[in-house]
């Protein structure tokens, strides 16, 4: 109970308020932007994550992130672009309801079930993930091996539509972690006689560049082309309804609690499959979508505007945001790009993620879960009053931000560690980003295998070193075939949920 | 085949299943020709390595027969021309060369200078607003690294 009021003490102090609210800040505007997404501004922040307390650069990671999922809905409602994918399910409804004269009501709905959504799921991450936690405990080798596979086949296979490329993404990405020294026997290995591969391939400049460095070269090369061919598109971005009656778009409490089954549908969905390594938060958007529609009075109106229609996905993809984090606080496995750009953050300030994270570090956890509350609240209040703002930052131009971005990621990447090869790894990682992006392989389980790698042979390896002789030793523990059995049945049953979530768009 | 046919058989993911293999191929030739690495203890250095570059091979393999879809992608689909990516490396490269050699000031105008004209349309009409934004980026980046971070940059950095 001490450390508890110590880390709701910690949480409050001005700093991290500060952070998290600046965080909050630029997380909206980012997501706002279209092209410009989460990932990019969280993995922008990594290489200056130990300049600050852990406290205030944990805040901002999640301030940005909540921020940036509501931002992307902002555009999707005003003018029928996505910011980020995740918003994408909210086009449908969200413009239809900005063109027949009530945009404030879409907004104010996208961000009323967002937070909501969002609460929830933290709400569900703190009460899970500390039990949760304590059984992960009991867990050997054999056992952990188990949830590495379970992990890494979830996250790969249930890339929708694209299982083989998400298993090849999620190897690749063990294989660029096997590079530098072998992590039971110090061997050097697939180094090619580089001398400063040996350590292996630093976590900073894979990360910026896999997320970041790609999506700003496909940024540039589509500002480029449209120069070149003097293709600038002059779309009336502003979009155009007639007789707009402000009194007519009023948001109320009843207009909210009219939504609010849709909005709980929505959190629940989201935050099951936020818990699930690898579905990401557009599917949550788009599941929910398709069940609140199924289960809505006014079925007919969804796609015509329906403020129902808003409220689900928006729900669900901000109710991913606590639920992501679960398999990362218990087991100390990221189940999504932005979870294992944050566990890196966390490696960064010395806290391992894990089953002993909360054990070992129980304030600063304790800290972080305040937080995540109430950057909930930050980010309905910073959104609400700024929302005018954002709708004008969400027409700048990309091609303004491309040099800045670029050059924070660079000079970031280079003082982490005064490294010229993190220069080039991250240039490396940039281009393999664009080349796997251009291909339509997902980049989550690349960065998955990349993080796990390490943890998964050196549990294999140590459990067939215990079970000596014994060639089954794998498969001799109830926990370990439960997980086995655990990961064929999520499969069938999330791929059954998922084609029927398709048939019904 | 002619260069239709061969088009209309090389679809992204044949491509991808392609260079998968070829990765597969190279990364196991290299584990199984490059001798022993160390002490075999238990599985050995040499043995995850050799399942994941399996597992590659396994998956360009199932990627390559996999039934054609058509020659897009089935989601986004990305526009990327291999001369904005060169030259946006390139530059990404000289840049840091620059920051090395001449400072950081000169070398963020000069490299924010030749992006921004590059992504204007016409650049010489618009020379002012892209020398206000050259000037800003600069200022943020000198902030954000030397006020706000009390990043200590290498001596020849500062400039």
């Amino acid at each position: 109970m001490d450390i508890l009021l110590v880390a709701i003490h910690n949480a409050f102090s001005a700093s991290v308020i500060l952070y998290t609210a600046f965080g909050v800040f630029l997380g909206v505007t980012i997501g706002a932007i279209p092209g410009l997404s989460g990932d990019i501004g969280i993995a922008l922040l990594l290489p200056f994550v130990y300049k600050v307390a852990p406290a205030c650069s944990l805040g901002m990671m999640l301030g940005i992130y909540k921020g940036s999922i509501f931002g992307g809905s902002i555009t999707a409602i005003l003018f029928g672009i996505p910011g980020t994918p995740a918003a994408a399910a909210t086009v449908e409804d969200g413009y239809k309801a900005k063109l027949n004269g009530h945009p404030q009501q879409a907004l104010l709905t996208a961000l009323y079930s967002s937070v909501t959504g969002d609460i929830f799921s933290d709400m569900v991450l703190i009460f899970l993930a500390i039990p949760m936690a304590g059984i992960a405990l009991n867990f050997g080798p054999v056992e952990f091996f188990a949830l590495y596979i379970f992990a890494l086949m979830l996250i790969s296979l249930l890339t929708r539509g694209k299982a083989v490329k998400g298993l090849a993404s999620g190897v690749i990405g063990l294989i660029i972690c096997a590079i530098g020294m072998d992590p039971m026997l110090g061997t050097p290995r697939l180094n090619f006689g580089i001398e400063q591969l040996r350590g292996g391939i630093s976590l900073i400049p894979v990360l910026v560049g896999i997320f970041a460095v790609s999506e700003l070269i496909i940024q540039f090369s589509k500002e480029w082309h449209d120069i070149i061919t003097k293709k600038l598109e002059k779309i009336d971005q502003q979009g155009t309804f007639s007789k707009y009656n402000i009194d007519k778009d009023k948001m109320s409490m009843k207009i909210y609690f009219s939504n609010l089954k849709a909005t709980m549908i929505g959190a629940l969905t989201g935050t099951f499959i936020g818990a699930l390594p690898g579905a990401g938060s557009s599917i949550a958007a788009y599941v929910s979508y398709g069940l609140a529609r199924r289960f809505s009075k006014h079925a007919e109106k969804f796609g015509h505007g329906s403020l129902e229609g808003i409220a689900a996905p928006e729900a669900g993809n901000n109710a991913t945001c606590g639920a992501t984090f679960i398999p990362l606080f218990a087991f100390g496995i990221p189940g999504s790009g932005i979870a294992a750009i944050f566990g890196a953050a966390l490696i960064m300030q010395g806290i391992t993620p894990g089953p002993t994270m909360i054990s070992e570090n129980t304030l600063i956890i304790y800290t972080l879960f305040v937080t995540l509350i109430y950057a909930n609240f930050i980010n309905l209040g910073i959104s609400r009053l700024l929302l005018p703002l954002y709708a004008r930052v969400s027409m700048m131009k990309t091609r303004y931000l491309i040099p800045a971005i670029f050059i924070i990621a660079l000079l970031g990447t280079y003082t982490s560690r005064n490294s010229v090869i993190d220069i080039w790894v991250l240039l490396i990682a940039g281009i393999l980003g664009v080349v796997l992006k251009k291909n339509d392989f997902p980049l989550g389980p690349l960065v998955l295998g990349y993080i796990i790698g390490p943890g998964m042979e050196r549990s294999l390896r140590q459990a067939l070193i215990i079970g000596g002789e014994d060639r089954f030793f794998l498969f001799k523990s109830p926990i370990a075939i439960g997980l086995y059995v655990a990961t064929i049945v999520f499969l069938l049953l999330i791929y059954k949920v998922v084609k029927k979530s398709d048939k019904n768009l | 085949m002619n260069k239709v046919t061969i088009k209309k058989y090389l679809t992204y993911d044949r491509i991808s299943g392609l260079s998968l293999i070829i990765l597969g191929i190279i990364g196991s030739s290299h584990i199984i020709f490059s001798g022993k690495w160390g002490k075999n203890l238990g599985l050995g250095a040499k043995f995850m390595p050799q399942i994941y570059f399996i597992l590659i091979l396994i998956t360009g393999i199932l990627l390559l027969i996999k039934k054609g879809e058509g020659d897009k992608p089935q989601g986004i689909v990305i526009f990327v021309n291999i001369r904005s990516v060169l030259l946006f490396i390139g530059l990404g490269i000289l840049y840091f060369l620059f920051v090395l050699k001449v400072g950081l000031i000169i070398s963020t105008v000069i490299y924010t200078l030749s992006l921004y004209s590059l992504l204007t349309n016409n650049p010489l009409k618009n020379r002012k607003q892209i020398c206000i934004s050259s000037t800003i980026v600069t200022i943020i980046v000198l902030t954000l690294f030397e006020i706000m971070l009390h990043i200590v940059l290498p001596i020849p950095l500062l400039f």
